[in-house]
């Protein structure tokens, strides 16, 4: 690997996909769209290349893919290089370069565990939904730059350590999901695609007020320096009138709790969901709701633990309403994208409850299970925009008994459907398993909101079940789904690494888990709980190191509600 | 800068010299005109193009001459500063890019006259004054010089009675609204004894309390400036205004008299800082209400202009906010704070934004037909989509969306107001943001989700100069928005009160 690029690399994993949408934009032609025949008939304007032949689409939908495996090939980089010893904070950090000297704010981008694994769902499935793309025929390069200009917002959320950075790339995803779901999408799309811009964008401004309200209180824009213990913003901010903290927590939670999103500020997400196109849905689930739980991680508890502990139990109680409504209400759609969006809500009920234990189990499971969700849901959403594409119809009593017509489609399906559902040696097991169990001993939350985020699991099975005997068991149902065709070897191509990694953490989860042993304490110890001694709190992977114990003492107390 | 040794020229002259060429430009088109060209060629927009370079010049020069020194001229009635300096280039570039969309547009309307030109640069000129003034007399100039100029803009177009209309309308509010200005300056002039901004600020600070005479003074003052920036609810013209000027004038007024208005007014005001007690609330309430209500206004527009001037409402509002957040100030050096920075980089942001709006709709009215109404976009990204492409980024800028400049305005606005304690006004202003993105939203869509219907917008003919302008905007919107620092550099450069 070149030096330039070893030396940078986080940069080049978040702008590499940038560097491929402007090469789409300059080198290649508008491609003809291929099915709307009525479109020859556009007068382009003045001095507008004449359509040209469909070989361009297909050259833009290459260069594509082979761009976005590029860039995931370069995240690969991280994974192998990551280390995982205990202790450790940020790593391939870039910067801090000055960015706007005026205001201390600074390009400054680093990762650790947790943003890796996130940064990897990000490339992967990205990788994967241009793979998928290649079904789209209309305005094929609006399409692909929009994708990579989605990949590198995202992927550069999961990597600032600046405050404002850190809202730039979030605010920037809006706009390439924006068009995604407004120009490729359903029926109701333009609705779809401004409610779920309003929605969001009213969220993050009140943080941006936050933002702004700690730079003016701290004079830093770098959560590093204000979560350190011993900085000077650090201790500024611990100056902060709890009053106004607690402000402050609610601006950040607020954007936050809108993305993830948190019962009752949800209704954006069954629409922007079923009215997305494919890659869309699979996006928007599999990545863009985890930004708002990776936020909660990453800044609104270490800046504000003692509010977040006291805000616990609120977040905890929206989160089990969220398990048992989503599931409630996915039971009774009748469409299936909508009961995959529904199963969404309950599925980040429980990232949530995990993060809001605040114990390492919790906290473990709640970044395992956003990964497994990415792997579970987009495989899911993927499945039905097949299904979709050959019926053109998502409705459950369209189909029925088809698992005799498509029998390789049904065994991929349920594979899906089980690491929904949490089935052992699936990947959706070891998340909720290691959240129930974080949730259960701690002392924040215990047993009773276990007990109750259990029935979420029970529910899963019912409505995915249910889902899958409707649409693949018993006798065929309709004369005209005897003609629907099995998976392409392109579909199975797009499915097959899901898969594989569906049982890969199912499996042999430790794997994965040793990245997020390090994060975890840091965030635990930020959060001022580093020192709470649990006995049951010992999943043996998880050693605390003699380093980090001493690092535990220079702690300031901070008095626990 | 080219060292040109103005040393003996005294700092009188030099301080009037961006100005008396625009003054000296504006009366050789007019003879030329006469005598040669006669309105058939290009020649008054490229003179008046080399000129706006000129003056720009000679304002850099000015700067890296005195601004350091924070010197007056002309008996301290105009003042040399960074205020002055980046106010006098916004409205430069305001005026460079209004010629270039004036050349595309009134060739294709066959409104090809030089006296456009003559009138722009006087007006420019006018606005000019109303930053450097020192003095409220100097600024009551300098704004008659800018309105008068623009009344006749409003009725270039004299085939139609719609920019008639508008012109009456404009001006006889607008006469109105100097009448109430010069009025309260009097009643200024009568507690503070003198109009100069100085010995009004020593005043003031000498000053415990506030007498109802002054009260009512800057509440006139701030009804004859307000008018003039379009706050509500002095906004009565604007819509009718911006929706029958002819489109160019509309692209220039809008920016051009923000400019001087916002600027007039962060003199005025900052010069009435220790007084703040007393308009403080006049102020805030004038912000929350431009921006609430020019933005539900705007959202049931479905001409074009008529939302762009219910948003130009709004932003005037996000303006106020930068005013209201002016500290007291206690010190000689004046206007240095994070307030006044941020409301000109938001003018500045404000100008590509418009420009850029603006000239997307003069670039897709072909000969003798108009771009009127939100529809007329239907499908733009399909038929057109660098234009259309383009005025997405004006959208989202004026939305204030990341990565853009008018984030990065907007973002600095933010920071004035909590800094100085206006935390209300700007949830207010974060809240009312939302509101504004819809509506903004909608133009995007109406171009990128639709599918044309009918006739689709084609582009102007002859349109390279309104070509140049898209660019040089979207170029700005997005470099600034992506790396501000230069430009907020020029504004605190060896600025010892600023952080």
């Amino acid at each position: 690997m070149p030096d330039t690029i070893a030396k940078h690399l986080l940069s080049w994993v978040i702008f590499l996909p940038i560097i491929g949408a402007l090469i789409l934009m300059f080198a290649f032609k508008r491609p003809q769209d291929e099915e709307d025949a009525h479109h020859h008939a556009i007068v382009l304007a003045d001095g507008e290349v004449a359509p040209t032949t469909p070989n361009s689409a297909n050259a833009i939908r290459n260069f594509t893919l082979f761009w976005s495996a590029l860039t995931f090939a370069l995240s690969l980089a991280l994974l192998f290089k990551f280390d995982t010893s205990p202790g450790e904070k940020f790593q391939f950090v870039d910067g801090p370069f000055e960015w706007i000297p005026q205001f201390h704010v600074n390009y400054h981008i680093g990762i650790d565990g947790i943003s890796l694994l996130l940064i990897l769902l990000t490339t992967f499935l990205t990788l994967l939904s241009v793979g998928f793309s290649f079904n789209i025929k209309r305005r094929v390069k609006e399409y692909m730059i929009f994708l990579l200009l989605l990949e590198t917002a995202m992927t550069g959320v999961f990597c600032a350590l600046d405050l404002v950075l850190f809202y730039v790339f979030w605010e920037a995803v809006l706009i390439p999901m924006y068009f995604l779901i407004g120009i490729w999408g359903h029926d109701r799309r333009i609705f779809a695609a401004v409610k779920f811009f309003l929605y969001t964008f009213a969220g993050s401004v009140l943080m941006l007020v936050g933002i702004v309200y700690l730079y003016v209180a701290t004079g830093s824009f770098s959560v590093v320096d204000l979560v350190s213990r011993g900085a000077d913003a650090h201790q500024l901010l611990l100056g902060i009138k709890p009053q106004t903290m607690l402000y402050l927590f609610s601006a950040f939670s607020l954007a936050f709790m809108i993305k993830v999103p948190m019962f009752p500020f949800h209704t954006w997400l069954p629409d922007a969901h079923v009215e997305a196109p494919t890659a869309g849905s699979v996006i928007l689930a599999g990545i863009m709701l985890k930004m708002g739980a990776y936020g909660f991680i990453r800044f609104a508890l270490p800046l504000f633990p003692e509010q977040a502990k006291a805000a616990a139990p609120l977040f905890l109680a929206l989160a089990v309403i969220g398990i048992v409504y989503g599931a409630v209400v996915a039971t009774v759609q009748p469409d299936m994208k909508k009961l995959v969006a529904y199963s969404s809500v309950s599925h980040l009920g429980f990232v949530m409850l995990g993060i809001f234990s605040f114990t390492k189990l919790g906290l473990t499971g709640a970044v395992l299970q956003s990964v497994n969700h990415g792997i579970s849901t987009g495989m899911l959403f993927f499945m039905v925009g097949m299904m979709y594409e050959r019926k053109h119809t998502r409705e459950i009593s369209a189909y029925g008994g088809i698992k005799r017509i498509v029998p390789v489609f049904a065994a991929f399906f349920l594979i899906a459907l089980l690491s929904s559902v949490a089935l052992p040696l699936t990947n959706g097991f070891v998340g909720e398993f290691t959240i129930l169990q974080g949730v259960y001993i701690s002392p924040i939350s215990g047993s009773i909101y276990a007990g109750i985020a259990s029935t979420g699991m029970v529910l899963s099975a019912i409505y995915m079940l249910w889902m899958f005997q409707r649409v693949f068991t018993g006798p065929v149902t309709h004369e005209s789904n005897k003609s629907l065709l099995d998976l392409t070897k392109v579909e199975i191509a797009v499915l097959v690494p899901l898969v594989a990694l569906v049982f890969w953490i199912g499996c042999a989860s430790p794997y994965w888990t040793k990245f997020l042993t390090a994060p975890v304490t840091n965030i635990q110890n930020d959060v001022g709980l580093g020192q709470m001694q649990l006995p049951e709190d010992g999943d043996p992977r998880v050693i605390i190191p003699k380093e980090q114990s001493k690092a535990g003492k220079e702690i300031i107390p901070i008095a626990s509600n | 800068m080219p060292a040109i040794d103005f040393s003996s020229v005294s700092v009188d002259t030099m301080m009037l010299m961006p100005v008396i060429v625009l003054w000296l430009t504006a009366a050789a088109i007019m003879l030329g005109n006469t005598f040669f060209w006669r309105d058939k060629r290009a020649w008054p927009a490229i003179i008046s193009l080399v000129a706006i370079v000129v003056s720009a010049l000679f304002c850099f020069n000015i700067r890296s001459t005195y601004a350091d020194s924070m010197t007056t001229a002309f008996a301290d009635s105009v003042k040399v500063d960074y205020v002055s300096f980046m106010g006098n280039i916004a409205l430069l570039v305001t005026a460079f890019l209004s010629v270039l969309v004036a050349w595309t547009y009134l060739r294709n309307k066959g409104l090809n006259r030089s006296d456009y030109y003559v009138l722009l640069l006087l007006s420019v000129s006018g606005a000019m004054l109303m930053t450097d003034a020192n003095d409220l007399i100097v600024l009551f100039l300098g704004l008659e010089i800018l309105s008068f100029a623009l009344y006749a803009l409003v009725g270039f177009s004299t085939k139609e009675a719609r920019s008639e209309e508008a012109s009456i309308k404009y001006f006889l509010l607008g006469a109105f609204a100097s009448a109430f200005l010069l009025y309260g300056i009097s009643m200024v002039y009568g507690v503070m004894q003198s109009t100069n901004l100085d010995v009004i600020f020593a005043k003031a600070s000498q000053m415990h309390g506030f007498s109802a005479m002054l009260l009512a003074g800057v509440g006139l003052l701030l009804v004859g400036l307000g008018f003039k920036a379009a706050l509500i609810p002095f906004h009565q013209w604007t819509p009718d205004v911006y929706d029958g000027a002819p489109t160019s004038v509309t692209a220039f007024m809008a920016a051009a008299a923000k400019i001087g208005a916002f600027i007039a007014l962060l003199r005025v005001f900052d010069a009435l800082s220790p007084v703040k007690v007393a308009w403080l609330p006049a102020v805030q309430i004038l912000a929350i209400l431009s921006m609430i209500f020019g933005n539900i206004l705007a959202i049931s527009q479905t001409s074009l202009k008529r939302l762009l001037a219910y948003s130009s409402i709004a932003h005037a509002g996000y303006l106020m906010v930068a005013i209201a957040s002016l500290p007291v100030s206690t010190t000689g050096h004046r206007l240095t704070g994070l307030a006044s920075q941020s409301a000109i980089f938001y003018l500045f942001a404000y100008v590509f934004m418009t420009m850029g709006a603006f000239g997307v709709m003069v670039y897709l009215s072909p000969e003798g037909k108009e771009f009127q109404s939100i529809k007329d976009l239907k499908g733009l990204s399909r038929t057109n989509p660098v234009a259309a492409y383009g005025m997405m980024f004006f959208m989202l800028s004026l939305g204030g969306i990341p990565p853009t400049m008018g984030f990065m305005g907007k973002w600095q606005i933010f920071m004035s107001a909590v800094q100085n304690g206006q935390i209300m006004l700007s949830i207010v202003m974060a809240l009312a943001s939302v509101f504004a993105v819809y509506y903004y939203l909608r133009v995007v869509y109406m171009m990128t989700f639709e599918e044309p219907v009918g006739a689709s917008p084609k582009a102007a003919t002859s349109c390279a100069p309104v070509r140049s302008v898209l660019a040089i905007s979207a170029f700005a919107t997005i470099i600034f928005g992506l790396a501000p620092g230069w430009l907020i550099s020029l504004l605190t450069v060896n600025n010892p009160a600023a952080k």
